[in-house]
């Protein structure tokens, strides 16, 4: 973004200090107003007490003596800090220096000046004045000027428009300030996530080290970047291993259909090529399945599907089937399956994944190993292990062997799509299995750890 | 049989119309949804193949339209969509049977003769009867010519599925949904050396043998003449 006033104008960091600054400006004005209340009330209460004390002098002369010696004692009195006033009870003024407003009883506000254009400047004009009846209808009018309350109101006219003014210059100076700080991070930010648009994912936003907000924000985006790198790495490799896996049988099946075509083969010779092709067809579809299997596990919309399973019956049904194919590989199976067993899950993915676990051990062992199934309910989760004797894999190959088309070397002509115990392994994730493969010396075993907690389940594993 | 298939793709629909044709079955098409209802509708069909990604109107409405119309025919849904998701909706939809593409063409006649020669209500007699061989569904046993055969768990849910389908072709794909409820096929002859197991009870003490394997295509329970 361009720094501009629009933009600044728009920026939060901008609107922000400007919010903060009204808002204090709006509590020293508070404060103010509070103190001036509190001091004019003082001074006026001050003044109040001098006025009554000096009506209470005059009333005792006018009690003592009458009204001429009040209007003789006022004449002496005047032009010192007083001003008086007699009306009588016609309202004609008998004697008095306090303006030319008519006379009232009680306390009010009388301005000296009110009907003079010509006032004095600088200096405070308003009486604070006190009216008391004399008994004959007449009034006797005490009153002073009220100076502190009009120095005070103009000492925080003044000092506010001042304060008010500092303030609102420098919060446009720190929004700025923070403005320019914050725009710049983000500008820096903005600039990192465009090379990463670009499609440079090695590339990461950069961190100050403060572990502020925005510091932590860019921390999280870039974790999220290194497991997107993670996934596109994966997949790439993934592509790139199909490409290469479906290369072997394409070529075979292409070799087959030439031959056919060539008319090198006659009657059941030719069958015997359009089986082979149409078994190498197979094989590839096959491999596809797997593969969308795979993707559609991942992306975890079986988890709607999630029940209880009876998880003994399904390996003792697992034993059942696979006892005879074992036997005719002139293998063994033995089987201890705790009865009652139950889990949380999707009953096909189970039971998918218990198949494959099962033919892997029948495929890459020999004759006359022993193929061992148990199911057990622990303390904390159900453990089921396929284990068998046969010839194993090496310790360092053992987390390599739930990959994609990953095959062991000895392995590497057998059929198969390399895809079975990355299936395995996918299913393991969705439901939470904790899936362990270990060396059962000599042999392989795989062991299933469930997790006792549904909720738990509901959270796909990440890849290990 | 007569039997309508609504499928948009030619190719495959020329593939379904000429096999059919060739096993001998009267087989009418529909290009669409909309003319699929309609035929459907109208005649009475032994059995019915249809996709589910239909121009117009899609499969799943087509089947949910004749079954809320009381049109009774066998359903057959043949498509691409081979999710277990999909599979639970196309059955839930008022599909009878669900046939994953691409698919051999034996697999496909095998199920439409389970589907079209299907007994009105199988399932709820205690006792099934093929030739002399008898199966007492409530006790569990099985008796051939009088003499108890001693089955397994699982080769006594073969040997039950094969009754019901005597006389049929039976499809290792088809066993395995229903005896093995596996929706994937597994890698290892486990439908042969299972049928072995329970051939082996069922013919060798026998001179007659009633399972037989067609190569290529599947297995039939013979039903021996003048029965069944």
């Amino acid at each position: 973004m361009r720094p501009s006033f629009a933009n600044m104008v728009r920026s939060s960091a901008f609107r922000t200090a400007c919010l903060y600054s009204v808002l204090f400006i709006a509590s020293l004005v508070a404060l103010l107003s509070i103190i001036f209340s509190k001091a004019t009330s003082e001074e006026r209460r001050d003044l109040r007490e001098k006025i009554k004390v000096e009506t209470s002098s005059l009333l005792a002369i006018h009690r003592k003596q009458g009204v001429d010696a009040l209007i003789q004692a006022i004449g002496q009195r005047a032009y010192g800090y007083y001003y008086y006033a007699v009306e009588n009870s016609d309202g004609k003024r008998l004697v008095g220096n306090l303006g030319a407003a008519r006379l009232a009883v009680g306390w009010y506000g009388v301005d000296l000046f009110a009907d003079q254009g010509d006032r004095p400047a600088g200096e405070s004009t308003t009486l604070e004045v006190r009216g008391t009846p004399l008994g004959d209808g007449a009034i006797l009018a005490v009153g002073a000027i009220d100076e502190g309350a009009d120095d005070l109101r103009e000492f925080i006219l003044y000092a506010s428009s001042w304060v008010i003014g500092f303030t609102g210059v420098f919060a446009l100076l720190g929004g700025l300030i923070t403005y320019r700080a914050s725009m710049r991070r983000i500008d820096m930010i903005a600039s990192s996530s465009r090379d990463i648009m670009s499609g440079d994912l090695t590339h990461r936003l950069p961190l100050n080290g403060s572990g502020d907000e925005i510091d932590r924000l860019s921390d999280n985006i870039n974790q999220m970047i290194a497991r997107i790198e993670q996934l596109m790495a994966g997949m790439k490799q993934v592509t790139s291993d199909i490409a290469h896996d479906l290369r072997t049988p394409l070529g075979r099946l292409r070799q087959k259909l030439e031959l056919a075509r060539d008319g090198e083969c006659t009657g059941a010779e030719c069958k015997a090529v359009f089986d082979l092709a149409i078994s190498e067809t197979d094989g590839i579809l096959e491999t596809f399945d797997a593969l969308l299997r795979i993707g559609k596990i991942d992306a975890g919309a079986a988890v709607r599907r999630f029940a209880e399973v009876d998880l003994s019956e399904m390996t003792a049904r697992l034993g059942e089937s696979y006892r005879p194919v074992i036997e005719d590989n002139s293998q063994l199976l033995k089987t201890s399956i705790e009865t009652g067993v139950r889990v949380t899950g999707d009953r096909e993915l189970l039971m998918q994944m218990l198949v494959n676990l099962m033919e892997n051990a029948i495929r890459h062992c020999s004759s006359g190993t022993v193929i061992s199934l148990s199911l057990s309910q622990g303390d904390k989760a159900a453990l089921l292990t396929i284990a068998d004797n046969g010839c194993g894999v090496p310790s360092e190959e053992l987390p390599k062997i739930l990959r994609p088309f990953y095959r062991l070397e000895r392995s590497r002509s057998s059929v198969g799509s390399g895809l079975g115990l990355a299936l395995v392994d996918a299913i393991a994730r969705l439901h939470g299995i904790r899936l362990d493969l270990s060396d059962n010396g000599p042999g392989l075993k795989i062991s299933l750890a469930f997790s006792n907690k549904p909720n738990a389940v509901l959270q796909p594993q990440p890849r290990h | 049989m007569r039997i309508l298939v609504i499928e948009d793709d030619e190719e495959t629909l020329d593939y379904i119309v000429k096999g059919l044709s060739q096993a001998g079955h009267m087989v009418e098409t529909a290009h669409n949804g909309r003319d699929g209802i309609f035929m459907g509708m109208d005649g009475a069909y032994d059995v019915m193949i249809i996709d589910r990604l239909l121009p117009v109107i899609d499969g799943i409405s087509v089947v949910k339209t004749l079954r809320s119309a009381h049109v009774a025919s066998p359903i057959l849904f043949l498509t691409t969509m081979g999710d277990v998701d999909d599979r639970v909706e196309g059955l839930d939809a008022g599909g009878d049977d669900y046939l994953v593409k691409p698919f051999a063409f034996s697999e496909l006649r095998a199920r439409i003769d389970a589907l079209g020669r299907r007994a009105p209500t199988a399932s709820e007699e205690s006792c099934l009867t093929v030739g002399n061989l008898e199966m007492d569904l409530i006790r569990r046993t099985v008796r051939r010519a009088s003499q108890q055969l001693d089955l397994q768990p699982l080769e006594f849910r073969l040997l039950e599925y094969l009754m019901r389908n005597a006389g049929r072709v039976v499809t290792q794909t088809m066993l395995l949904e229903r005896v093995w409820e596996y929706h994937f096929d597994p890698k290892t002859k486990i439908v042969e050396a299972n049928v072995s197991r329970l051939r082996a009870k069922l013919d060798r003490p026998f001179d007659e043998p009633m399972l037989r394997t067609i190569r290529g295509a599947g297995y039939v329970l013979d039903v021996p003449d003048g029965t069944g």
